[in-house]
């Protein structure tokens, strides 16, 4: 178990992290080696653990995960972005995923938040109102 | 009686002929003797009296007086029969009437409960009829829910697989287009 400083420290890393954003394996990595300097095995394992949670929780906010079905044309990625610009605190990652079972349309998920305009979706929906 | 009138007449005819005391001495009455005479009879009539006639009378008062209490007792009697079977008479009518009114009490309950054992049994008919008929709707509503259901599922799955064949690429495109312009407008 971590205790409440070694998690704010954790915290303020990942912020470092995200900040840093495509140079923070350079640039954090002294860092992040120097803090886990002089802890036991079972110390790191647990900051790491609570680092690696935190830090996939904070990605999760600023990832934009557009499923599809059928070809994606790029030039449909901007709008969204700019969509769902206002809901994230930084830069929005954009992660694509084809998913043939949508049959047709978008699923676009961020953070918690999931938009289905798929027809796989309306499908669902349908039969939910017919039960 | 007739001793008196020959006396009389004896002494008529001696008065005719004498003194009446030779007359009286001629036939032998002696004043003496018709006194003694005399105080025998009322002895005699006295003790007569006291001894015979007295105790007969009373015997016959007794008697008398006997068999009027036992008229009047026979009276009574009857009077008391005729009471007892006035009596009688009204008990008998009394208790026939009463007879009569818990018969027709009796007819009316029995009446009464077979109404309300029939109005009873009717509803209660009538609550099984309703019950039955409920749990039958109940059922045919869950059935038609159930095949509906079924239905609908049929239908979606059958509307995806069919769309999943048909639809092609360029199809497909456009419908990412207009999902995009569907989640931008949300936003």
């Amino acid at each position: 178990m971590l205790d409440k400083k070694d998690k704010k420290l954790a915290d303020k890393l990942v912020f470092m992290t995200l900040e840093a954003g495509d140079n923070a394996v350079s640039e954090l990595s002294p860092a992040l080696a120097r803090v886990l300097e002089g802890r036991s095995l079972g110390q790191k394992c647990a900051f790491t653990r609570y680092f690696m949670n935190v830090l996939q929780r904070e990605l999760r906010k600023e990832t934009l995960v557009i499923e599809h079905a059928g070809p994606f044309d790029d030039s449909l990625v901007q709008p969204l972005i700019d969509a769902f610009a206002a809901k994230s605190p930084r830069k929005l990652r954009i992660e694509k995923r084809e998913t043939p079972e949508l049959i047709g349309g978008l699923r676009i998920r961020l953070d918690d938040n999931v938009y289905d305009a798929s027809i796989r979706g309306r499908l669902a929906t349908l039969t939910k109102i017919a039960y | 009686m007739l001793a008196s009138l020959t006396i009389l007449a004896v002494a008529e005819a001696t008065a005719e002929t004498g003194s009446i005391s030779e007359l009286l001495g001629t036939f032998g009455v002696d004043g003496r003797v018709i006194i003694a005479q005399a105080l025998n009879f009322i002895v005699v009539a006295v003790l007569l009296w006291f001894f015979a006639f007295k105790p007969v009378m009373t015997t016959l008062e007794t008697r008398q007086h006997k068999i009027a209490e036992g008229l009047q007792f026979a009276e009574d009697a009857k009077q008391q029969l005729a009471e007892a079977e006035k009596q009688k008479a009204e008990i008998m009518r009394q208790a026939n009437t009463e007879s009569q009114q818990i018969l027709l009490t009796a007819r009316d309950k029995a009446k009464a409960f077979e109404e309300k054992m029939r109005a009873e049994t009717a509803a209660q008919i009538e609550e099984m009829r309703k019950r039955a008929d409920s749990a039958n709707e109940m059922e045919r509503q869950k059935m038609i829910s159930e095949v509906k259901n079924e239905i609908a599922r049929l239908v979606v799955l059958t509307s995806a697989r069919v769309l999943q064949s048909e639809l092609n690429d360029d199809e497909k495109s456009r419908l990412n287009q207009a999902a995009t312009r569907e989640v931008a407008k949300l936003n």
